[in-house]
């Protein structure tokens, strides 16, 4: 069957019950864990950008603020009368206590929020252009010659290659080697994992070049542009976004682990992962310091695993079958 | 249906096997119970593991610690009160021989040719007439030296093809004139000045050295030239330790130990194959000699006063193992390649997995990265220790030592501050800080703009309350530092003060150097802003904290500083070595028994990979650390470093912080026995001596089974 | 079948050269040195530290470094920068440290999945089956090193006990028994905390296949024979749901260098994880290359025995 771009209108006329959108949000909507996570995800999206906005640009909680008496204060404590006025945190209360410079661990938090949403989201993006890119060349130029090898046996064949490197052990030597700074850690954590996003839409694309919509575009000589971006890619997406939402939860925690080997983002960017690993030497002294920082990790990581896990069982006719 | 029941019954009963063990292990109040060896077995950590235990090529502090001392023995050691004291070498004394070269062809002050029978006249008349200001008394006899050609390779560094320096050997020989020889009984710095106005000044200028040296590689001559004086000149210092050894002492395989090891040990540091970082403190050796097997002469080309400390650090190894006939046996054993028989040496040597020495423990065993056992050297020739293992843990970081230092797996660790502040108040464990010559700094790289101008590294420091960053980053575990000397020291002054904290005094000083405040509250001077980077290396949790509060003090002043904290190596390679950075912390470990300060602060060390990356350059700084080397004066010494102490800390290169103390917690059960002369035994509290090593009485040291009753 | 193997295996090798090279011109390209070369040691001079470094061949030509390592790679005179050992013997004390370790958590993880996944699917949508869809997602999501230490804090605190290491340091004069179930203590710790992940993934795997198995029509046919449940699931569904799992063993053994980084750093348990990790915070350039030169290996000897697995177990496929 032939479907036109402007499809929808059609759609509706013939009375078909809803779109493939609608579908899912309909399915997704009675898997209560799955929204559960949703929910917690729009909140945290909301507090990490509230959060840039409160610790950078109108600063009302100060993550930077050092205050030496103050120093390994339990959550919801008073700040002490001995404080200059410019140091004393909104309300005089540290609701997640201070770290061992007597900084305010909530406005840390609320810093970190960003930048650690931020680190999973961009490394997932950068895995996914170039999964998508790769997989796309292969799926479709697949069986152009370059040389004496065709364009998708190079291409796999380097896919392999980037498989066959033990991915954190990769990650490590890289971010060990070069010079520390967040945008290398969110590249080398993106291109280590594209490999699963190319094989993917090089499948799909297999098998969407074979489908009737695709042979008649070419029949119509569409640009190839056109029906790789218009036709192909959009159907390609549905489970390249379930992984992708797996993937920025994977990347959080891989965020994590590096903080915790000590090779992760470093000052003066607070993430939730250095903030945990730097609160671990304190555990016998100040348990929250890592407790806090673990439980959001955890948090929102979860969310996202939720997430996913929810779109894809949505976007599984068969068992959106049987579900219902 | 049986498959299910095995499916759920299988991993149940895995479990169960596995989690009982819990109740077989020792927990810490139980640890000897069944193991009374548990009592004679010291367990330490440390967080990096050893290097080449050999001491010819140890280059750290953590191997240094385990085989310095316990495995190993130097000639000399240093006591609790850091005075030098007799180990493997019995007694030592310090003479002179001098040469004055005899030059015919120069006029004496009376007119008469220079010649050597004229020479002898004039001093043997002027130290008869006490014309030599006291040095006369220490002349023994005057010789006549023959000449002689002094066949010597010396060191150049010349470009490679890539640009890069390269080690260069230069074989040259030099054409040594007559000379006459004076033997001295202590060694006289002043003695060339002295015999100056006695032969005049002009008989000590513009020696003719061009025509004395012959180069085999004529085309270096250009590279050899600024050594030439080094290498020969009219007056020559050859000052001459001597050691007697002590007889009777055994290397732990039982073959005797002699003179024959120190020359060997000499031999082996300077030897270019074996790479030894040691090799730069014998430089200034001319020869070894052993006039018999307990006595080791060292005649020294140069004045060099710390010749004597450089020996109370170098641990002697055992030529039996390891000399040339014993290399070739390895090699014969182990079936090397051509290639790896030409690369042999000290380095690829099997010594190093089972190092032999003459210390109190010998090597039992080592797996790297896990531990390194020692047990007593039961034919020891002091009294023996009282611990028969001792092991030293690699852990990887103070949670896993705190951690395991709670189960009972470890006897004793150095505690972070924050860890040992909760020690401190369990009444189960005892807190002992070491005082070792350790200090940690911010540097500001004096070849950049701002730090050229000695008021701005002056405000930045006032703006840094140091004193409460003592109080709570190190929970008061720590002194502060005012200059280049270490505060248990007497080289530091104590009459020097470090700048106040005074951040209205650092602004008005930074005014008063020409900088005002922008629109945005930050200083400025002709349209730059006061900015730059400070960087550290990551990992370590007290530079970090320093860091982080050094930020935040200088922007309340109005100074934008940004921080990094880099991995070590990365740290070291592409900051610390190339100088390319504004401002650093970081900190100086070690040499707290000798004043000379040359490889930090002299100028000449200022270039990349070289140990003054700041740029100090002061003319003052220069002339004092070269005297400090010359001094064999103790007195003079003090006098001149301290000296040293005032001009560094006025000049403030460095914003010099704190001395962080170390504090090391163990068990409370574990106490110094003091034997005393009646046998009786009279157990101690373990405390810090004046030295600052806690670790000083080591070998007194006992577990004991319960909580020692211990006069207050 | 041979010819497939020896088409794959030569390709695999070829595979093998190009992992090998490029993962050399990373460590290169790279800054920072092998810290031997310890500059901040005051007793070294420049002369000394260019000796060193013309020793160690780090000024040669990149396609020379190469050579020499593996020249001396097959040769087995690879050393170590750090401290001079051969390299080889060296991944194999280390090998033979974390092979229990690796063996214990996959036995922990193997067994415990199984019952737990089934018993979902089984009684799928009941409180147990949501119960432990979300612990599972919750295990998968927490960091490791986060429950790991909760523990520790707990040992420590409440029973004094020693979790860190091989074995308790100081408990070498104990009686056999006690020492050979310390050190079953000590691994204990590290493969439970190490086996979450996975039995939180697994379990989910075995779930979703008997949910597929036990729709298929031959368990309807089994059901409506009469055979009571546990007959039904035990002995029909789950042998066919088994299949896909034989393919997972292969795909363990890269596992063994690169899995256990973290928990190893944690419980200071010396075997590969860790070998690796220090060997690039000290810039140990002929470790590095050889231990993700044996990772490859590994990965591609999985992928291999994987795909030979399910061609034995699986009719319908054929290898060529």
């Amino acid at each position: 069957m032939t479907t036109p771009p402007a499809s929808t209108s059609r759609a509706e006329e013939l009375g078909a019950a809803e779109t493939p959108f609608q579908q899912v949000w309909r399915s997704l909507r009675k898997d209560r864990l799955a929204m559960a996570g949703l929910y917690v995800l729009l909140g945290l999206i909301a507090l990490a950008l509230v959060g840039k906005l409160l610790t950078e640009w109108w600063v009302v909680f100060d993550p930077a603020t050092v205050r030496l008496p103050d120093k390994l204060r339990p959550p919801m404590s008073h700040a002490s009368a001995a404080l200059a006025a410019d140091q004393v945190p909104p309300f005089g209360t540290y609701f997640f206590g201070t770290d061992e410079l007597g900084r305010n661990v909530f406005a840390r938090m609320l810093q970190g929020s960003f930048v650690s949403l931020s680190v999973g989201i961009v490394a997932v993006s950068i895995s996914l252009s170039v999964g998508i890119l790769i997989g796309g060349l292969a799926g479709f130029y697949g069986k152009r010659k370059f040389g004496f090898v065709s364009v998708d046996a190079l291409l796999m064949r380097v896919t392999d290659v980037a498989l066959c490197f033990p991915t954190f052990f990769l990650i490590l030597t890289v971010v060990a080697l070069l010079p520390p700074s967040i945008y290398n850690i969110m590249i080398v954590i993106g291109m280590t994992s594209w490999m699963g996003t190319a094989r993917f839409v090089r499948a799909e694309f297999l098998s969407l070049r074979e489908r009737d919509f695709v042979t008649a575009a070419q029949a119509l000589g569409l640009p190839e542009w056109r029906i790789i971006f218009r036709h192909m890619v959009p159907n390609a997406m549905a489970p390249v976004l379930v992984s992708a939402t797996i993937d920025v939860a994977y990347a959080i925690l891989t965020e994590s682990a590096l903080s915790f080997l000590g090779f992760g983002v470093r000052p003066p960017f607070a993430t939730w992962g250095n903030i945990l690993a730097d609160g671990r030497g304190y555990i016998f002294d100040a348990p929250w310091l890592f407790a806090i920082p673990g439980t959001a990790i955890l948090l929102v990581v979860l969310a996202f695993n939720l997430v996913g896990e929810g779109l894809r069982d949505a976007m599984n006719p068969r068992l959106r079958k049987r579900a219902s | 249906m049986r498959t299910k029941w095995l499916l759920i019954a299988l991993p149940l009963a895995i479990l169960a096997v596995l989690l009982q063990s819990a109740l077989w292990v020792p927990t810490y109040a139980n640890q000897a119970k069944g193991n009374p060896g548990r009592l004679v077995t010291f367990v330490r950590a440390s967080i990096g593991d050893a290097k080449y235990p050999n001491p010819v090529l140890i280059n750290d502090k953590g191997t240094s610690d385990i085989f310095d001392k316990n495995v190993f023995e130097m000639l000399l050691d240093t006591d609790e009160h850091l005075q030098l004291a007799p180990l493997l070498a019995e007694r030592w004394e310090t003479t002179e021989e001098a040469y004055l070269a005899v030059l015919p062809d120069r006029k004496l002050p009376d007119g008469s040719p220079a010649t050597t029978s004229n020479l002898l006249a004039v001093i043997t008349s002027a130290a008869n007439a006490g014309k030599l200001n006291g040095i006369e008394t220490s002349i023994q006899s005057i010789e006549f030296a023959k000449s002689e050609t002094r066949d010597t390779t010396t060191t150049v560094l010349v470009k490679n093809a890539n640009g890069k320096d390269e080690p260069v050997d230069v074989e040259l020989s030099i054409d040594v004139p007559e000379r006459l020889k004076l033997v001295l009984s202590s060694v006289e710095p002043e003695l060339f000045k002295r015999l100056e106005s006695v032969l005049g000044k002009s008989y000590f200028a513009d020696y003719p050295f061009e025509n004395r040296f012959k180069l085999k590689k004529p085309e270096l001559l250009a590279a050899v030239r600024p050594k030439f004086q080094e290498l020969l000149d009219v007056g020559e210092h050859n000052p001459i330790i001597t050691f007697h050894l002590r007889s009777g002492v055994t290397w732990h395989d039982g073959e005797p130990f002699t003179a024959e090891d120190v020359k060997f040990t000499y031999q082996a540091a300077i030897d270019p194959k074996n790479a030894s970082p040691r090799a730069g403190s014998f430089d200034t050796i001319r020869a070894v000699e052993i006039p018999d097997p307990n006595t080791v002469r060292v005649i020294y080309k140069v004045l060099y006063a710390e010749a004597i400390i450089d020996w109370a650090g170098m641990g002697i190894i055992p030529k039996h193992l390891l000399d040339a006939s014993a290399q070739a046996r390895e090699i014969e054993r182990r079936h090397l390649s051509s290639d790896a028989r030409k690369k042999f040496s000290l380095r690829t040597s099997e010594f190093n997995q089972h190092p032999v020495g003459t210390g109190p423990f010998q090597f039992a065993e080592w797996l790297p990265d896990q531990y390194i056992r020692l047990t007593r050297n039961e034919r020891y020739w002091r009294e023996k220790p009282e611990y028969r293992d001792v092991y030293f843990r690699v852990l990887p970081d103070y949670l896993a030592m705190e951690v395991e230092f709670g189960a009972g797996a470890l006897d004793m660790y150095e505690a972070l501050p924050h860890q040992a502040e909760r020690y401190r108040r369990d009444p189960d464990y005892q807190v002992v800080a070491n005082k070792e010559g350790w200090y940690t700094y911010i540097g500001y790289n004096m070849r950049r703009e701002p730090f050229k101008d000695v008021r701005v590294r002056r405000a930045l420091g006032m703006a840094i309350d140091v004193d409460s960053l003592i109080k709570y980053v190190l929970s008061g575990e720590g002194n502060r530092a005012t200059g280049p000397y270490y505060s248990n020291t007497p080289f530091n002054d104590p009459e020097v003060r470090p700048p106040p904290y005074d951040p209205p005094g650092a602004i008005a000083l930074l005014e008063q150097a020409g900088w005002h405040k922008n629109a945005r509250g930050i200083f400025e001077k002709d349209g730059k802003p006061l900015a730059f980077t400070l960087v550290t290396n990551a990992g370590n949790v007290q530079r970090k904290a320093t860091m982080t509060i050094a930020q935040e003090a200088w922007r309340k002043i109005g100074i934008d500083c940004k921080v990094q904290a880099f991995e070590w190596t990365v740290f070291l390679e592409e900051f610390a070595n190339k100088d390319n950075f504004d401002a650093i912390v970081f900190g100086w470990v070690g040499a707290d028994t000798t004043p000379d300060r040359y490889q930090i602060w002299h100028s000449s060390q200022a270039d990349p990979y070289e140990l003054n990356f700041v740029g100090y350059k002061s003319a003052e700084a220069d002339d004092l650390i070269i005297r400090i080397r010359e001094a064999y004066d103790v007195d003079e010494q003090i006098r001149l470093a301290r000296h040293l102490h005032r001009v560094i800390a006025a000049d403030q290169p460095y914003t010099f912080l704190y001395e962080p103390l170390q504090p090391k917690v163990f068990d409370k059960r574990i106490a110094i026995i003091d034997k005393q002369p009646d046998g009786r035994e009279r157990i101690a509290k373990i405390t810090t001596p004046p030295s600052g090593d806690v670790l000083h009485f080591f070998n007194k040291w006992r577990k004991l089974s319960s909580v020692p009753e211990l006069a207050p | 079948m041979w010819r497939f193997l020896t088409r794959t295996i030569l390709q695999r090798l070829l595979l093998l050269v190009f992992i090998s090279i490029i993962s050399h011109a990373v460590i290169h390209l790279a800054p920072g040195q092998p810290t031997e070369v310890d500059p901040m040691n005051p007793m070294m001079k420049a002369q000394d530290i260019a000796r060193i470094r013309q020793a160690f061949h780090l000024d040669d030509p990149f396609y020379l470094q190469y050579w020499h390592w593996i020249r001396d790679l097959f040769s087995g005179e690879l050393k170590s920068f750090k401290d001079g050992l051969p390299v080889l013997p060296k991944i194999w004390d280390r090998f033979c440290n974390s092979l229990p370790l690796f063996a214990c958590t996959t036995l922990i993880v193997w067994t415990l999945s199984f019952p737990t996944g089934i018993h979902a699917a089984v009684k799928r949508g009941s409180r147990y089956d949501r119960a432990t869809t979300f612990i599972a997602y919750a295990l998968i999501s927490v960091p490791g090193f986060f429950l790991s230490y909760m523990l520790i804090l707990a040992m420590v605190q409440l029973f004094h006990m020693p979790v860190i290491g091989l074995r308790t340091f100081g408990s070498e004069g104990s009686s056999t028994m006690t020492r050979v179930m310390d050190r079953i203590w000590h691994l204990v710790i590290p493969s439970l905390m190490a086996a979450l992940t996975g039995i939180a993934i697994l379990s989910r795997y075995v779930r979703s296949q008997m949910l597929e198995v036990i729709e298929q029509d031959y368990v309807r046919t089994a059901r409506a024979k009469g055979l009571d449940e546990d007959t039904v699931i035990y002995g029909h569904a789950l042998r066919n749901a088994l299949l896909p799992f034989v393919t997972m063993f292969g795909f363990l053994l890269p596992g063994l260098i690169s899995g256990s980084v973290i928990f190893e750093q944690i419980f200071a348990w010396p075997g590969l994880g860790m070998l690796g990790y220090e060997a690039i915070l000290s810039r140990d350039f002929p470790m590095i290359l050889t231990l993700n030169f044996i990772a490859a290996v590994l990965t591609l000897v999985g992928i291999l025995s994987s795909d030979i697995l399910y061609a034995l177990v699986d009719p319908r496929i054929r290898l060529e």
